[in-house]
């Protein structure tokens, strides 16, 4: 049932909850997470979902490992937390300096096994992801993503996760609205634009799953131009 | 008896006194090239390859510094271990996301070496780009060198006193999440004469000459730029 209740989602492009819908300053709130939910085919205007609740228990804990409150939170912060990390800006140096990178990775990256790893695979997608999302002309210069980096990947997730939590019973209403004010707040300080948040979370999803964004490229479109869409009308953040 | 039969006799003749102006012409044109000499215009010919037998090269770099240029090849080895990745599934997705452009093995592959990184190109059966890898200085600092011998796959093509011709390999392997992926690296850029320069002996020679200067000098400075990557 779950699985056929998805298909015929996927179809309604773009889902709105027209009993319980949220609007306003709260509303811009909840579009933090519109990407992911757009993704999942869910309401777009609500804190409930709109999925099947076998869907939301399969994403919680098969694609997060959330299976309880003190889980949820944790991953949650943990979402919250990935734009501060500060060996991404030694990263995203080296990418933009490539006579240089060797020595700016080497002498500034954590030597720790694993972490070192870590980081130059991330850099390598950067190597790949970026020429990429050159030529399909999501972005036409690194100076965009160096600004809003993958926020929009990281806070967005953040903000869809935490409405399936909130289904799922882990969060209560006012927790979730504080989360998601938080995610909204935070992403301002990378993103000025809705445009930009799309565009940022589609190079988030780029770097973690590599190539064959057309599926993101098109919900960004999807978003940002369609008549029933709540980002429609809106320009900034 | 017909003088018919004399004709046979006059073609033999004639195609052994070809064959020994030939080879006379082949050893003359040859006792004056020195290599040694040669080897002293490398950047000379570098520059001029780049910009005329190898521009495609130029191109495809997309602006990007050309500090060395060879030829390479796919071995058979790793394009069978690529058809098993792609027939598998991906165990390995690193691996697997380089592997898949590795399945072609005759048409001509070229290495760059460029700043920190060696760009690893394919090309189809028109010479036109297929592919293009690199591998960043950490993949090259922890891959292994071993000598290779003469290109197997050109053996048998040529005769026992062409042999010289045919360029020796060093296999690189990279590790790839773990996995091995080997690549070869020729000693000279691959030459074929070109139907203008068929009959002409002695430009033949000196292009090959112009080929394996710049093409042996791959491996010298890529060790160079990487010491670790010492022949094991």
């Amino acid at each position: 049932m779950g699985f056929f209740s998805k298909i015929l989602n996927s179809f309604q492009r773009l889902r709105l909850n027209n009993h319980n819908a949220i609007r306003g300053y709260l509303l811009d709130h909840l579009l933090v997470g519109s990407m992911y939910a757009e993704q999942q085919s869910a309401y777009l205007n609500s804190y409930e979902t709109g999925l099947n609740r076998s869907n939301i228990v399969t994403l919680a804990e098969e694609y997060w490992g959330i299976y309880n409150r003190e889980q949820a939170i944790e991953v949650l912060q943990n979402l919250h937390d990935r734009n501060q990390d500060e060996n991404m800006e030694i990263v995203y140096r080296a990418f933009e300096d490539s006579e240089n990178y060797v020595d700016i990775l080497k002498s500034n990256l954590p030597k720790e096994e694993g972490f070192f790893e870590h980081y130059i695979d991330l850099f390598r997608q950067l190597n790949n992801t970026v020429p990429e999302l050159m030529e399909q002309n999501i972005i036409t210069d690194f100076s965009q993503i160096k600004k809003t980096k993958d926020s929009g990947w990281n806070y967005g997730r953040g903000a869809f996760l935490a409405r399936c939590c909130y289904d799922l019973g882990y969060l209560s209403e006012n927790e979730l609205k504080e989360y998601l004010e938080k995610c909204h707040t935070d992403l301002k300080k990378y993103c000025t634009t809705w445009k930009e948040y799309t565009t940022s979370y589609i190079f988030g999803r780029a770097v973690w799953g590599g190539s064959n964004n057309s599926g993101m490229i098109q919900i960004a479109n999807d978003l940002l131009t369609n008549d029933n869409s709540p980002l429609k009308n809106k320009t900034y953040l | 008896m017909s003088t018919l039969i004399f004709i046979p006799i006059v073609l033999v003749i004639a195609g052994i006194v070809f064959m020994i102006y030939v080879n006379k012409k082949h050893k003359t044109a040859k006792g004056e090239i020195d290599l040694n000499f040669e080897r002293t215009k490398y950047d000379q010919y570098k520059q001029e390859l780049l910009a005329n037998d190898f521009s495609q090269l130029k191109h495809w770099m997309k602006g990007k510094a050309i500090d060395a240029f060879t030829s390479a090849s796919v071995p058979q080895s790793t394009s069978s271990k690529v058809q098993e990745i792609v027939t598998d599934g991906l165990k390995n997705a690193a691996l697997s996301t380089i592997g898949v452009k590795l399945r072609r093995v005759e048409t001509d592959c070229f290495w760059v070496l460029s700043g920190n990184d060696l760009h690893f190109f394919t090309t189809n059966t028109v010479g036109e780009l297929d592919e293009h890898i690199v591998f960043d200085n950490f993949r090259i600092e922890d891959a292994k060198l071993e000598y290779g011998g003469v290109l197997k796959s050109q053996l048998g093509v040529y005769s026992k006193s062409s042999e010289e011709y045919l360029p020796k390999t060093h296999v690189i392997t990279f590790y790839i999440d773990g996995s091995p992926l080997s690549l070869e690296i020729h000693d000279r850029l691959n030459y074929v004469t070109a139907p203008e320069d068929m009959l002409n002996l002695k430009k033949q020679l000196e292009t090959r000459a112009k080929y394996q200067v710049v093409g042996e000098r791959f491996l010298d400075i890529l060790q160079n730029k990487v010491p670790h990557l010492k022949v094991a």
